[in-house]
């Protein structure tokens, strides 16, 4: 079912000519979230209930937070009626995201083989028809069937038929993939850990369902923004963001000000940039609420890559790649 | 440059007429002069064209029978418009044969019925007719969509005389009847017949699908390898063919849903929702193809 537009929604729909420093009185720093490359697909989850559909969708996308250890970022997009999904039953809409083609292609096929294919009643398509450059899933997938399955070309397309024990799964032979954008964030810094969380739900609530975007941390939110790199341990890829860790405030150079005591990051992947700053405007005017002091983002001085969503730009509505610095 | 070449038949035409020149991608780049002068064929014997073909040779046309002779097509048609791969044929065309034979793209649009060998060897474009169509419609063909919204008569998707293999690509929607051995030999592709198939139906069929909504007569099926036979009005399966389960197959539900929402075909939902038993068979061939077989709830 897809959510009809929330109340933060449509105030964000309300075109803004300019950059505000504040939202709701709530400070917006002048910066930008840095965002990096990545490649995405979009999968598309049918069966014969929505339980199903989002069983098989809630298990894929598992384990799928980061590319740091998860090898790849997934989550939900949203929830799709019978009307527009390819065989007519309700269906989910999955976004994945890895560093590179090779594996993307990996982990959708380990994914769908170990999580949809297994799944009561589900099939599994494409949800990237246009997009030029394609990558085999379902072909490889095929062999589970061990020579008893079988093709159906329909509607230019091919697709597999396995024969399991409940009956037969189908999935597509081959899924588009294309060019995404990993990292889009902001964070939400608040004077207690109750309304930091508040505001990130109510971010997270408005966001749901905003096509070409997922939110791949638990519950579309993270706790434990990290830094690039370490200060102390020189294997790490990641560590601790201590500039916006409370508990030691004293400790390190710290970003956090007066009366912050807890910080949440909503962290966005999308499959293209307009997608992930419409996103972002809303979630950052929904999160902007009692009790929430500032709005900032994860800005790595230009370490982590070439995207770059600038806070007040967004909110006064310019979603164009041109806010690239 | 025109919207549209349109062609009406200027008189009734003894005996029958073969017309593979009428190709709306050929049109496309010809004026309404060059289109006048494309030849097409008048033979006083009832054979099928490839038949034809395959058999004679005129002295001075490399591939045609004695009793063929040339015309301009201008001779037989009156012809509006120029340069348009979009191509509406207007006349009582029951024996003019071979429309959009070999094309590649664009439309033809015949209103009212058209004669053998339809669409013969096609793999683009769309071929619809608002009537009913000869034998062998769809011969060969490997691509493209070809739309009757009468009845079709024998062989439709078939194979040309002397090859292995039928219809190897495209889709064929037939809204009423058709007749003996349709889908013979089928490689690849759609056939969908809204109501009943004679005799024959699938026969030898290789791989692709066949979808009778209405009944289908006699043996169905037989000699099939990977094929599909989905039968919706009941159908007699034969001994070589053994029962696997009954259950609901996914792929139907692509199909079903593909059909409702790019051709408007009007599927009932008790059919997309219900339940098939699935025969395997032919099993003096592979065994991999299957007979699907509707069960009322």
């Amino acid at each position: 079912m897809n959510r009809a537009p929330s109340a933060a929604r449509e105030r964000a729909s309300v075109a803004m000519a300019e950059q505000p420093a504040s939202i709701h009185g709530v400070p917006v720093d002048d910066t930008f979230a840095e965002a990096f490359g990545m490649r995405g697909a979009r999968v598309i989850i049918t069966a014969v209930t929505p339980r199903w559909a989002r069983q098989a969708a809630t298990t894929m996308t598992g384990f799928a937070t980061s590319v740091i250890a998860c090898k790849c970022e997934a989550a939900i997009e949203r929830e799709l009626l019978p009307r527009v999904t390819p065989d007519g039953r309700p269906g989910i809409s999955v976004l994945v995201f890895a560093m590179d083609s090779e594996g993307l292609q990996k982990r959708l096929v380990e994914r769908i083989g170990q999580t949809v294919l297994t799944c009561p009643t589900t099939a599994c398509f494409d949800g990237l028809p246009d997009a030029a450059e394609r990558m085999p899933v379902g072909k490889p997938l095929r062999v589970f069937g061990d020579g008893f399955q079988s093709s159906k070309v329909i509607a230019g397309r091919r697709y597999w038929r396995i024969p399991v024990m409940e009956g037969e799964f189908l999935v597509q032979e081959d899924f588009g993939k294309t060019n995404g954008i990993g990292g889009g964030n902001f964070l939400i810094l608040g004077e207690s850990a109750e309304a930091t969380l508040a505001a990130a739900e109510a971010a997270v609530e408005a966001m749901a369902g905003m096509p070409g975007v997922i939110l791949p941390f638990p519950g579309g939110i993270v706790r434990s923004g990290s830094k690039v790199g370490a200060k102390r341990y020189k294997t790490m890829i990641a560590s601790s963001n201590d500039a916006y860790a409370p508990t030691i405030r004293p400790l390190t150079t710290s970003d956090l000000g007066d009366g912050v005591n807890s910080v949440l990051e909503i962290v966005l992947d999308g499959l293209d940039f307009e997608s992930i700053a419409a996103a972002m405007r809303v979630g950052m005017m929904a999160a902007c609420r009692p009790g929430v002091r500032r709005i900032t983002a994860g800005n790595y001085g230009g370490k982590l890559g070439p995207h770059h969503f600038h806070l007040r730009k967004i909110l006064g509505g310019d979603r164009s790649p041109g806010g690239v610095t | 440059m025109s919207n549209a070449v349109t062609l009406t038949l200027k008189d009734t035409v003894e005996g029958r007429v073969v017309a593979d020149s009428v190709v709306p991608d050929r049109f496309a780049t010809l004026s309404a002069m060059e289109i006048a002068h494309l030849p097409v064929w008048l033979t006083r014997h009832t054979a099928p064209p490839a038949l034809a073909d395959a058999t004679g040779c005129d002295t001075d046309r490399p591939g045609r029978s004695a009793d063929h002779h040339a015309v301009d097509l201008g001779d037989l048609f009156s012809i509006r418009g120029e340069r348009s791969d979009v191509v509406r044929i207007q006349g009582n065309l029951s024996n003019v044969d071979a429309l959009g034979a070999a094309m590649t793209g664009g439309t033809i649009s015949i209103d009212g019925n058209a004669g053998r060998e339809l669409g013969r060897m096609m793999t683009g474009g769309t071929v619809a007719v608002h009537g009913n169509v000869g034998d062998d419609a769809g011969l060969g063909m490997a691509g493209g969509a070809l739309l009757v919204w009468g009845s079709a008569a024998d062989r439709v998707g078939g194979a040309l005389p002397g090859a292995s293999r039928g219809m190897t690509g495209g889709e064929i929607f037939v809204r009423r009847n058709v007749g003996r051995d349709a889908g013979m030999a089928v490689r690849r592709g759609l056939i969908v017949v809204g109501g009943d198939a004679g005799d024959g139906a699938a026969r030898g069929m290789i791989a692709g699908t066949i979808l009778v909504m209405g009944k289908a007569a006699g043996a169905v099926g037989l000699w099939n390898k990977r094929g599909t036979v989905v039968a919706l009005g009941g159908v007699t399966v034969p001994p070589t063919y053994r029962y696997a389960c009954t259950y609901r197959p996914p792929h139907l539900r692509l199909i079903f849903a593909y059909l409702r929402r790019a051709h408007g075909v009007p599927v009932d939902d008790r059919h997309i929702n219900g339940q098939y038993a699935r025969y395997c068979g032919d099993l003096s061939e592979t065994g991999k193809g299957e007979l699907l077989l509707w069960t009322e709830p």
